[in-house]
């Protein structure tokens, strides 16, 4: 399987891009594209029908590809994968219903490929990734000839640019603020390795969510959760006129680790503040009685065990790739800043191959000791390999 | 870029001696020294973040740690006082217990002081005639006469001190099994101390139910001699193991009058280092179920009212701390064929070092 990866500053861009890359007479099949809110993913699916390329695409909080780091950009990452090993899946969602429809993605997958393995993306900002996760996993075990019980999932949740309004998945013809893009991937034909780490450092004593309803913290060791996060970390909300819930950016940088029995820690951003409530949304469920650290970004050394924990995978489980993918938190831009360029190229630099990746609102993937999970501040990296 | 970094830049693209390779070179370096800079200064930066809100947690976390050390000093001072109230309500109810093992000597007790009181009621009967005799006789001029009359007198007044001063070693016992213990170990003879409430216990229970008949039979080794032990503790011992084989004793026979014969027998044996005190019945016996909580401090299977369930739990800790232990053996009535009447019963062996 033969990948490219490619950039550009707007469709036109793009499109002459696209087809200088096939001039060699490259002909791929499969475009994952990642790119700005500013840009026109309509006019990009448009494109790629003409070209017969199938579609997975997802909004951006800032898009790279081989270690060049874009915003307001189009990237692409260009595979001419057989398509008979892969499918793709468009399913409108909502917070109600993810669960749900996670099942039906997980059995799909199952009635296609022996043993599916899914890269997926959802938007919707303040949509609960865990159950994504939960469904894929029900559905894919639940199907009568299922013999393995742990399916791969990787992904992560669209971006709009930090302005956490709407974020938006497509695919050719689709596209829409509260969809689960799915790129469902034959795994006895394709493998598909990958590994999420974080490095945020808990610190602190440990406290108690005394009140919290799914992904909404009241209150923490029975005071306000908005309270007590401003005081302990002197993190400030920003002020909007008339508004309740407002965007909480500042706390990206600190944000909860929710300690689980028998498993690592997850950590969980509060992505918007409830002013009048002072009460925390966060990006993914917080159970009632949870027990969770305040956290401090990694040090700069944790760049290193990224591409550690990379090289692992490369050592172990996926020596070469033909592409690789990431999907690394936007909070992990904000707090790396220009090293965050070194992350990516040392990543990249490990199989040398063609990658595309954006900063996402969160991630899906598995931690080297844990489970297949809903994730925060994680940097998640896929390597695709043709068997 | 940095602005001095830039003014150095366009001075080497106006400076006319350097070659293009020069130049090129040197744009290189200050673009890589640029680069380096802005990293460093996001790194300071950052840090600086970092910094300030770990010095906020930090504040915050002791303030918070300051108040959840005020809390639990707090609930350790409740602790501290309850602690206090039950060690007055366990010091209360050891009181209790006897007192209420007192009670159980009572009758005992007023049994064998009602003898040497009739001792001392009949001498001095009899001594009050002796003087009037002795009277008459002086009337008479009969000094002899009266001389040995004074002699008998004499006689009758030392019974009636000898028999004054049992009733009072009985009183002072009495006390002493009240009384708080002095801790203090004293050289005892253990096998009067058995006799003593062996037959207290008897004569106590007789007086409260004339019905109550059981066989003593006792079996003291002599070698014994005295031994150093807290005599109103170990007394304690005793007349509790006591207690419950009469009590067990009576159970049974309420069961089974039949050709059972109710037997407490009160033994002493002296081995190497060590002496045994076995106090055995032919009773009910004890549950195997009841048999791991008879030591646990308010256990017990008599009805409400009658047992405070500490005797065994204090005896056991009386004798832990005189370096000794408490043994049973019991094999229990129920299940046995009707007419095996030797075979049930407990017998508990105290085991003291010498």
């Amino acid at each position: 399987m033969k990948a490219k990866s490619i950039k550009g500053k707007s469709t036109e861009e793009i499109s002459s891009v696209l087809t200088e890359s096939m001039v060699d007479g490259y002909q791929p099949t499969l475009a994952i594209v990642f790119l700005s809110v500013k840009q026109d993913w309509e006019a990009i699916s448009k494109l790629l029908d003409e070209k017969g390329i199938q579609l997975f695409g997802a909004t951006t909080a800032g898009e790279f590809i081989d270690g060049e780091i874009e915003g307001g950009s189009i990237v692409m990452l260009l595979l001419d994968m057989n398509p008979a090993y892969f499918k793709i899946e468009f399913l409108e969602t909502s917070q109600e219903t993810a669960f749900k429809d996670a099942i039906k993605l997980g059995l799909a997958g199952k009635e296609t490929f022996t043993n599916p393995a899914f890269i997926i993306a959802n938007s919707g900002v303040a949509l609960d990734g865990e159950p994504f996760v939960e469904g894929i996993i029900e559905g894919f075990g639940k199907y009568p000839s299922s013999t393995d019980s742990e399916v791969t999932i990787f992904g992560g949740k669209a971006g709009d640019d930090l302005a956490l309004e709407a974020t938006y998945v497509f695919t050719n013809g689709k596209s829409n603020n509260c969809a689960l893009v799915a790129l469902i991937i034959d795994e006895d034909k394709i493998d598909v390795k990958g590994i999420a780490t974080c490095g945020w450092q808990a610190i602190g004593t440990t406290k108690t969510v005394t009140k919290s309803e799914g992904n909404i913290v009241y209150t923490i060791d029975d005071k306000p959760a908005l309270d007590m996060l401003m005081n302990y970390l002197g993190v400030e909300i920003k002020q909007e006129d008339n508004k309740d819930i407002v965007t909480f950016l500042s706390s990206w940088y600190y944000p909860l680790q929710v300690e689980r029995e028998n498993v690592d820690p997850v950590i969980r951003t509060a992505m918007f503040a409830n002013r009048e409530e002072r009460s925390l949304i966060c990006s993914g469920k917080v159970p009632q009685g949870a027990k969770i650290k305040f956290s401090l970004p990694p040090d700069f050394d944790s760049i290193d065990k990224v591409v550690a924990e990379c090289k692992g995978i490369k050592d172990n489980a996926q020596p070469q790739a033909d592409a690789l993918i990431m999907f690394s938190c936007v909070s992990r831009y904000l707090s790396f800043g220009v090293v965050m360029k070194e992350e990516l190229e040392q990543v990249q630099k490990l199989w040398d191959a063609p990658m595309a990746g954006f900063f996402s609102y969160g991630e899906y993937g598995k931690s080297k000791t844990g489970k297949y999970d809903y994730h925060n501040n994680t940097c998640c990296l896929v390597a695709l390999m043709e068997k | 870029m940095n602005q001095h970094l830039q003014h150095i830049l366009t001075i080497v693209h106006q400076e006319e001696n350097l070659s293009a390779e020069q130049k090129e070179a040197i744009e290189k370096s200050i673009k890589n020294a640029d680069k380096e800079l802005e990293i460093t200064a996001f790194k300071l930066d950052r840090t600086e973040k970092v910094k300030r809100t770990t010095a906020i947690l930090l504040e915050e976390t002791i303030e918070e740690l300051e108040q959840k050390r005020k809390a639990i000093e707090e609930t350790n001072a409740a602790l501290t006082q309850s602690l206090e109230e039950l060690k007055a309500a366990q010091a209360q109810l050891i009181q209790s217990e006897k007192m209420a093992s007192l009670g159980e000597l009572t009758a005992g007790i007023a049994h064998e002081i009602q003898n040497p009181l009739n001792f001392v009621n009949n001498f001095s009967d009899v001594s009050t005639e002796l003087v009037e005799e002795m009277n008459e006789e002086i009337d008479k001029g009969n000094l002899e006469e009266a001389k040995e009359i004074a002699q008998d007198l004499k006689q009758n007044l030392e019974k009636i001190n000898h028999h004054g001063k049992r009733a009072g070693d009985i009183v002072k016992g009495m006390l002493q099994h009240s009384r708080t213990s002095s801790g203090q170990k004293e050289l005892t003879d253990i096998n009067a101390l058995a006799d003593e409430y062996l037959r207290l216990a008897y004569h106590g229970l007789r007086a409260k139910d004339k019905t109550f008949n059981a066989a003593m039979k006792t079996d003291y080794d002599e070698s014994i001699g005295l031994i150093k032990i807290i005599p109103q503790d170990i007394g304690r011992v005793v007349l509790n193991l006591i207690t419950n084989a009469f009590y067990a004793v009576t159970e049974r026979k309420k069961l089974q009058t039949e050709g059972y014969e109710p037997v407490v027998s009160v033994s002493t044996k002296k081995l190497n280092d060590k002496i045994e005190i076995h106090v055995k019945d032919n009773g009910t016996g004890i549950p195997q179920k009841v048999l791991d909580k008879i030591f646990q401090p308010f256990f017990t299977t008599k009805p409400t009212g009658q047992g405070t369930g500490l005797g065994l739990s204090l005896s056991y800790d009386i004798v832990k701390a005189h370096g000794g232990e408490i043994k049973v053996n019991t094999k229990e009535n129920d299940g046995l064929p009707a007419g095996t009447v030797a075979e049930a019963g407990t017998e508990f062996i105290i085991v003291l070092p010498v």
